[in-house]
């Protein structure tokens, strides 16, 4: 990230419309991403984010509202590269050129030092493919190159579209570090991805739609907290039959066993009160993010827990 | 506008250097065949430098095409596009570039050729036959420089419009030598009515007349129809056209 003392601008979408003929790719999609943090953009195939983050970058025009980076769009940056840094698809770095060569033509575009496409190639991790063409490169190393492209520019803002994509566990280990420090030194990183798992050990915050709509946004502790009670009973029909007399909501998880919006001791004194036998009592454990995901975007998840209605 | 860049993006990938090697190749072996056989060929023993150029429009009229529709769409078909609008998304300022690029190269083609047309034709002449005719190059200025320009002008606005090295290439070439057929065609049924519908795409003919000084207005007509309009369609779909 460059070293200027301004600080990152934010990523700002405010009420996105895009549509496809009749079919809606994005509707009404506001979010934000500020400095300091990296925020995951998640969401179904078809669920708007490539559609998204082309309107952000200029690469489509929205038939509504608008994607601004800081106050301006994409294509009002003067030397946009020099500010946000963006690598949607590795595979369109031409196969023609070597390395070295992509880099130093990108850097010679943005007015930055030949010396730079070495330094970041080394960054990248890439100095033994300097001299080969990028038609010759697997998918993880052209991955590694588009980032060094996004990164040439010394940005202070990071949009990348699955990132992760074919690139190796330490690969992706170190992608990971990348970003933290990115948006640890006051960067803005936008990453969308389909590795939930990998999203999870990166972001800060995220971002879930789909059907082009907003479903969710947070940091990802609250998205994902521990919430409530899970609870069995002897009688698991009259244990219901007293969470509705109270008005306090339930979800039936798998086993049997209820999460409840209640925290231990508040579900153990209701228990009591009703004169009912618990057989297993905790905090709830804390959600996963593909659990999360499954559920905010009404997908098919790993494990189909029936929700009960919440009263 | 950074010409520079779209230069360098066009000159340093390896497709460019084979194109550019071969290029080269058949410019100088059409230069030699042109200026060094012709004596032998000629009743009277010399080498005219407009015929040698006319030898030398052959392979231009393929090479110009390739070059032009290349740099101007090479980018769309292979998704590099998306990279260059990202780093500078002044979409028409691109297109302007990357025309100014592709015109830079085809002066610099034009002028090695003819420099190359005249050498051999005065090797061919003066050193091989019984002289050689330079005087001709008003011929060469009119006739085949027009001619060369306006296969360079139609590539360009194919290149524009069509945003596809394939495409691009196969209208840029497949026209002219459709329109050249069907000219021929004409003046053998002599129809009146379907010679003057040629007339009116016939763009190699119109640019001769217009150079010669011999043109009316409806010479101008080819210059409409098959360069000005694409062009302007291309701009808008350059502008406009989303990626990814």
């Amino acid at each position: 990230m460059n070293s200027t003392t301004d600080p990152a601008p934010t990523l700002a979408v405010r009420a996105l419309s895009k549509r496809y003929g009749t079919r809606p790719a994005v509707d009404g999609l506001s979010f934000e991403c500020r400095p300091g943090t990296v925020t995951g953009f998640l969401g179904p195939n078809g669920a708007g984010k490539s559609t998204t983050l082309r309107i952000l970058t200029g690469l489509a025009e929205a038939d509504e509202g608008e994607a601004l980076i800081g106050s301006r769009r994409y294509r009002e940056l003067d030397r946009p590269a020099r500010t946000i840094g963006v690598m949607l698809d590795a595979r369109a770095l031409h196969g023609g050129r070597t390395g070295i060569e992509t880099l130093r033509l990108t850097a010679r575009t943005l007015g930055m030092p030949a010396a730079r496409a070495e330094d970041v190639l080394a960054t990248v991790g890439l100095e033994h493919a300097a001299s080969k063409r990028v038609g010759g490169y697997s998918y993880g190393m052209r991955q590694r190159l588009g980032i060094g492209v996004a990164l040439m520019g010394d940005p202070s803002v990071l949009v990348l579209d699955e990132p992760a994509n074919g690139l190796d566990p330490e690969g992706i280990r170190w992608m990971r570090r990348l970003l933290r420090s990115f948006a640890d030194a006051g960067g803005t990183v936008l990453l969308s991805s389909h590795q939930l798992r990998e999203v999870e050990a990166t972001v800060d915050r995220l971002v879930v739609i789909s059907a082009g709509r907003l479903v969710r946004e947070g940091p990802l502790e609250e998205l994902t907290a521990v919430t409530g009670t899970r609870v069995t009973a002897l009688d698991q029909a009259a244990l219901r039959r007293a969470l509705d007399a109270h008005g306090i909501a339930f979800e039936l998880r798998a086993g049997g066993e209820l999460a409840v919006s209640l925290a231990p001791e508040d579900m153990g004194r209701l228990a009591l009160r009703e004169q009912l036998v618990l057989t297993s009592l905790g905090a709830g454990a804390g959600t996963g993010l593909e659990e999360v995901f499954f559920a905010l975007t009404g997908h098919e998840g790993p494990v189909a827990d029936e929700p009960a209605p919440a009263l | 506008m950074r010409p520079d860049i779209d230069l360098r993006a066009f000159l340093d990938t390896r497709g460019a250097t084979i194109l550019l090697t071969l290029s080269l190749l058949a410019v100088v072996a059409f230069a030699a065949l042109g200026g060094l056989v012709q004596p032998a060929l000629m009743p009277d023993g010399t080498a005219d430098l407009e015929m040698t150029v006319f030898v030398l429009t052959l392979p231009l009229s393929l090479i110009i095409p390739a070059l032009t529709v290349w740099i101007t769409a090479g980018e769309w078909s292979d998704g590099s596009i998306q990279h260059t609008l990202l780093q500078r998304p002044g979409r028409l300022a691109v297109l302007t570039s990357k025309v100014l690029a592709a015109s830079a190269v085809f002066a610099v083609l034009v002028a090695v050729s003819i420099a190359l047309a005249a050498a051999s034709t005065w090797i061919g002449g003066e050193l091989i036959g019984e002289g050689a005719i330079l005087s001709s190059i008003d011929g060469v200025m009119t006739t085949q420089l027009a001619s060369l320009a306006a296969t360079f002008l139609f590539s360009l606005a194919m290149g524009m419009v069509l945003q596809s090295t394939v495409l691009g290439l196969v209208a840029a070439i497949g026209v002219p030598f459709v329109v050249g057929t069907a000219s021929s065609l004409a003046m053998a049924f002599g129809s009146e009515t379907l010679a003057d519908v040629i007339r009116a795409v016939d763009l190699s003919s119109a640019s001769v007349a217009l150079a010669d000084g011999s043109a009316g207005a409806f010479e101008l007509l080819p210059l409409l129809l098959l360069v000005a309009l694409p062009a302007v369609l291309g701009a808008q779909r350059w502008r406009h056209r989303e990626i990814g």
